[in-house]
């Protein structure tokens, strides 16, 4: 099965020069999730954005992003205006900030449509009365033309959704999309977005910070530190037998109910600071394992999709 | 808190909300006076029966037949008449109906409520024809500058860089460009001979303000996560522009934008009050200003001038009124 989308050594670099991503590779299949998670800070924002063309002016990005074998780094701005919300879309983080105070929800689901699909006003209006009720919002038709302070927090990012979907796109990158939510209403929106995936055979890039949403709504997780993805492979898998210490190090970090009235594990240090250059594996300050050798150069263990970056992996 | 500001505190907002609603009540009179000034006060009645005829609404339409009438020939003469409520024109001269004949100007009594002018043209019915000139001259000036300064400071804000340089220093080099002694130049070289001029240089040169905080908004605006997630939807720059930065950018625009109209009001009135300004015979408040300079000590005719003056402040505080009003109601969401 070839990939919906074939992220291969990107790298991307702020204004100023601070490397936020570094040779991160990763692939979303059609009908399959792949979770990207690590500590705030550690560029899964900024890889997602590369991807989506959308890192500030004067950032550079290196290596290559191919969506179903077309190259989006190259790709002129005006195809990539047309590729988004038609073919690739995002959801936020923060569905308050993500819709526009002044419009109307449903005009703000038509926009896509507007854009890409030329739909007259009307028709577009009718369509996201459609999408919102497809993203379970009853009285679709009433909540169509409220205003986003009308609605509820769920209910925000259940429309961004629907917008996000207007136009049937392949590929949807959400980031860190329940992170402001309740957490019955993320439990609501993980299972909208997991069933879209399904039905509709949408690839998914889900963007967290929270173990227990990978393990919940992804097939394939990246665990991402200080811009380089240090271990990815199936959920079940690297969550069952972890391999690079930092992923072990952040599923002892989970609060569980078995561990109840024990503190919870913590890992010690702090993620190297935006853009600071350290030879050899960027763990290793922090590492309990850490060799000689892992200030000299990072291996590279593993083949297709089960893949780490460590000399003294977990279980040897 | 202090004794003091526990005095005052409690009634403040609610103090600050009835100064809104009464600036937004006074800016409806006055528009509502400037639109239906031929309805309020007239030469001709709101409908007259006479020869036979009935006209209805001669004030706004001038039948040629009433040319030579005016509501107090017609008094006399025609079966019945509605009247306006002041039934003199802006441009009557010795407009009465009592048939006085004392040299004008005229004190303010029962007939003329504010006095007449030294051709006896009625003050009060001047006034109300003023504020068209005033108003139109007020918003139509900021109007333009809206326009102007919407357009430049939301691209210098959006595109940054080059275009930001070169707008700033643009809008930088308007701000210092005087604006009230250009006029007075002006005026040296041509005669306006209407109204339209005034408007246009006025909205012309008074956009910086307008296009600073445009600017500053756009700035604040395009880091925000629906300009993005208007990006991610495929929305061209000029989309999301339109859509969502110039909505957004608004709120502290109109505000500037109402002061600006007090503002534009002021220096209409101090042009005309020197002679430079709508052309007679035209109703303006600052042309009645400047009328008033020759009476207003000898033979004391103080109507004339504290009337018009009455108008022009109430009006500058109108509109601060209301644009204080809507600064609030934006810091307050």
């Amino acid at each position: 099965m070839s990939a919906l989308l074939e992220v291969e050594r990107l790298c991307a670099e702020l204004p100023g020069g601070a490397r936020v991503v570094d040779e991160v590779s990763f692939s979303v299949f059609a009908g399959r999730s792949l979770g990207l998670v690590g500590e705030s800070g550690c560029g899964k924002t900024s890889a997602a954005l590369a991807v989506m063309r959308l890192l500030p002016d004067g950032a550079v990005t290196r290596g290559s992003v191919k969506l179903s074998g077309e190259s989006l780094l190259e790709a002129p701005e005006a195809r990539i205006d047309e590729l988004r919300g038609s073919q690739l879309s995002m959801i936020f983080q923060e569905p308050a900030t993500a819709l526009n105070p002044v419009l109307t929800v449903g005009s703000q689901i038509a926009e896509g449509l507007t854009v890409h699909q030329r739909l007259k006003p009307r028709a577009a209006a009718a369509r996201a009365v459609e999408l919102l009720s497809s993203v379970g919002i009853a009285d679709a038709e009433v909540k169509a033309r409220a205003y986003p302070h009308q609605l509820s927090g769920g209910m925000r990012q259940r429309a961004l959704i629907a917008a996000a979907l207007a136009c049937a796109p392949r590929l949807l990158i959400a980031d860190e999309p329940t992170t402001a939510l309740d957490v019955t209403v993320q439990a609501q929106i993980l299972s909208l977005l997991t069933g879209l995936k399904r039905e509709r055979g949408l690839g998914l890039l889900l963007i967290t910070h929270d173990l227990g949403v990978v393990s919940a709504a992804c097939d394939d997780v990246a665990v991402m530190y200080a811009g380089r993805i240090v271990e990815q492979g199936p959920v079940a898998e690297v969550f069952s037998s972890p391999r690079h210490p930092y992923t072990a190090a952040l599923l002892k970090a989970r609060p569980s109910l078995q561990s109840r009235g024990h503190p919870l594990e913590a890992l010690l240090g702090q993620v190297p600071p935006l853009g600071s250059r350290l030879e050899g594996c960027r763990f290793r300050p922090r590492c309990s394992r850490a060799l000689e050798v892992c200030a000299v150069k990072v291996p590279h263990v593993g083949e297709g999709a089960r893949r780490y970056e460590c000399h003294h992996p977990v279980g040897t | 808190m202090t004794p003091a500001e526990e005095l005052v505190l409690p009634w403040r907002p609610a103090a600050k909300k009835g100064r809104g609603r009464l600036g937004l009540a006074c800016l409806g009179g006055l528009v509502v006076t400037a639109l239906g000034a031929d309805l309020l006060a007239s030469d001709l009645p709101l409908a007259v029966r006479v020869d036979a005829h009935t006209y209805l609404l001669p004030a706004l339409t001038r039948p040629p037949q009433l040319r030579l009438s005016n509501q107090g020939t017609l008094a006399q003469t025609a079966e019945w008449q509605l009247g306006t409520p002041i039934p003199f024109g802006p441009n009557q001269t010795f407009a009465t109906a009592t048939g006085r004949t004392d040299a004008a100007p005229w004190a303010p009594d029962r007939e003329h409520l504010l006095g007449t002018d030294e051709l006896g043209r009625d003050v009060l019915a001047r006034l109300i024809h003023g504020s068209r000139a005033s108003l139109s001259i007020g918003f139509g000036a900021v109007l333009i500058s809206l326009l102007v300064g919407l357009l430049l400071g939301v691209l210098a804000g959006w595109y940054r860089g080059l275009v930001d340089a070169c707008l700033s220093r643009l809008t930088e080099m308007a701000f210092t460009f005087p604006t009230f002694f250009f006029f007075i130049a002006l005026a040296g070289v041509l005669r306006f001979t209407s109204a339209l001029p005034l408007v246009i240089g006025m909205g012309l040169l008074r956009w910086p303000d307008i296009a600073r905080l445009a600017r500053a908004e756009t700035l604040k605006l395009r880091e925000l996560d629906f300009v993005l997630a208007a990006r991610v939807l495929g929305a061209s720059d000029a989309r999301i522009l339109w859509r969502h930065v110039v909505p957004n950018a608004l709120p502290p625009v109109l505000v500037a934008a109402t002061f600006g109209v007090a503002g534009a009001i002021l220096m209409e009135c101090a042009l005309a009050f020197l002679g430079i300004g709508v052309p007679a015979p035209t109703a303006s408040w600052g042309e009645l200003l400047f009328q008033a300079q020759r009476y207003l000590v000898h033979p004391g005719a103080w109507w004339l001038a504290v009337f018009p003056g009455l108008a022009v402040a109430g009006t500058v505080l109108t509109m601060n009124l209301v644009g204080e009003a809507l600064q609030d109601l934006q810091s307050r969401s």
